[in-house]
């Protein structure tokens, strides 16, 4: 979500000192909606999977090292448990933020993390195939701000 | 300490065996050095306070810190980075239902983005842009001067804060026009300013985004019917869109701003 940047410096008011995506800062962000509608108007956004996976290639290593961790550490507390074992009040409280990631990986399994800063890629968008007017062709590059 | 347990494994007696030498020779350095101890030792039987406390806060810090996946921050700054990360980490730490809550949000949002463009893509929708009829929209342009684009421009900056109080579909009209109003007025400070008037009779102001085209002088054949074939389709084009949405005719970066506008109400914070 918020990854989709487009530039409306041209058609916006813009003060120098805006944060980055508010609303004088001449860019702002697409939100779902907005991808749909700029769809329905004709301008898809075709963006090609490889140039996301291009921007982050640790993600999937970090992803798989954090779950080996947590899911060791529930192993553990599940295995004193059985045993009868007792368990600090800590680790019941770790189990709890462990189950809660687990959902989380799941629902963000798709969703990138940028590491180093903010990686840019830009793209055309798709023209309509009747429209040939040279005004609407000012906003055909987009910024696209990736996780 | 280290009393020897029940277990008489092989390799538990040469571990007791060679933990009650290593706790004999406790400070004495040298001896400590020689001691042979096998290829393989086992940890200890019993865990301390830091060990449990070790491995919960590492545990911790993996689900909450790299489990986070936020937005693309404001600032690019690291100071910046650190402390809008560090807040959610910290609304993680006490309330992780809340970001289990966004990310279902999230998640169901994508789902419906994905599902409704593969929808499109399947019908062909956006591809099919018919030629507009005649009659199908009646263009007529005005000019706007300076001053009421002045006095627009206070009455739609009213309307940008009950907006931005109010989110919801019904506002969303309301806040098109004003949004319309604000790109006429921001044009008129720096060029001309067009105006269509929709089917409907509900005046909509258009900003035309080609400035050079202005400058070129055809401003004043965009009053002409008959020399506005672009600006004509331009328009339809957007009734259209404005037809499938109900929101209104609108140039694509108004739609655009007031799209992302729109989504600022909910979901902008992870």
């Amino acid at each position: 979500m918020g990854s989709i940047e487009v530039p409306v410096h041209d058609i916006e008011l813009t003060k120098p000192g805006a944060t980055r995506g508010t609303q004088f800062s001449g860019r702002q962000r697409l939100t779902s909606k907005g991808v749909l509608q700029l769809a329905k108007d004709g301008y898809f956004l075709k963006i090609p999977r490889s140039k996301i996976d291009d921007k982050c290639k640790a993600d999937v290593i970090q992803k798989v090292l954090v779950l080996t961790q947590v899911i060791w550490m529930a192993m553990q507390c599940i295995v004193r448990k059985v045993y009868g074992l007792p368990l600090t009040l800590l680790e019941v409280h770790c189990m709890v933020h462990v189950a809660f990631t687990v959902v989380l990986f799941i629902l963000w399994i798709d969703v990138r993390q940028s590491s180093a800063g903010l990686a840019c890629l830009t793209c055309a968008l798709q023209k309509p195939k009747d429209v040939q007017d040279p005004e609407l062709l000012d906003i055909t590059i987009l910024t696209i701000l990736l996780h | 300490m280290a009393a020897p347990t029940a277990n008489t494994s092989a390799a538990c007696q040469a571990l007791n065996t060679l933990q009650a030498q290593i706790l004999q020779h406790r400070d004495n350095l040298t001896a400590l050095r020689t001691i042979q101890a096998p290829g393989f030792v086992n940890s200890p039987e019993f865990r301390g306070t830091t060990d449990i406390l070790y491995s919960c806060v590492v545990t911790l810090v993996a689900c909450i810190y790299t489990a986070l996946h936020l937005n693309v921050p404001a600032k690019s700054s690291l100071g910046y980075t650190l402390a809008y990360k560090g807040k959610w980490v910290f609304i993680g730490l006490i309330a992780p239902e809340l970001v289990l809550y966004l990310a279902i949000l999230q998640f169901a949002e994508a789902c419906s983005l994905v599902k409704e463009l593969n929808k499109l893509l399947k019908t062909d929708a956006s591809f099919e842009r018919k030629k507009p009829k005649p009659g199908d929209v009646e263009v007529g342009i005005e000019r706007e001067d300076p001053e009421r684009a002045q006095g627009n421009r206070a009455s739609s900056d009213g309307y940008g804060g009950a907006q931005d109080s109010t989110p919801g579909l019904n506002d969303s009209i309301q806040s098109v026009n004003s949004d319309s109003i604000m790109a006429a007025t921001d044009g008129a400070t720096t060029s001309a300013v067009t105006r269509a008037i929709a089917v409907d009779g509900s005046a909509t102001q258009n900003e035309n985004i080609r400035k050079s085209e202005l400058a070129a002088g055809m401003d004043d054949d965009l009053t002409n019917n008959g020399n506005t074939i672009s600006t004509t389709r331009f328009y339809t084009q957007h009734w259209r869109a404005a037809q499938l949405t109900r929101s209104g005719g609108l140039p694509v970066g108004s739609q655009i701003r007031f799209l992302c506008r729109y989504g600022q109400h909910r979901g902008s914070s992870s």
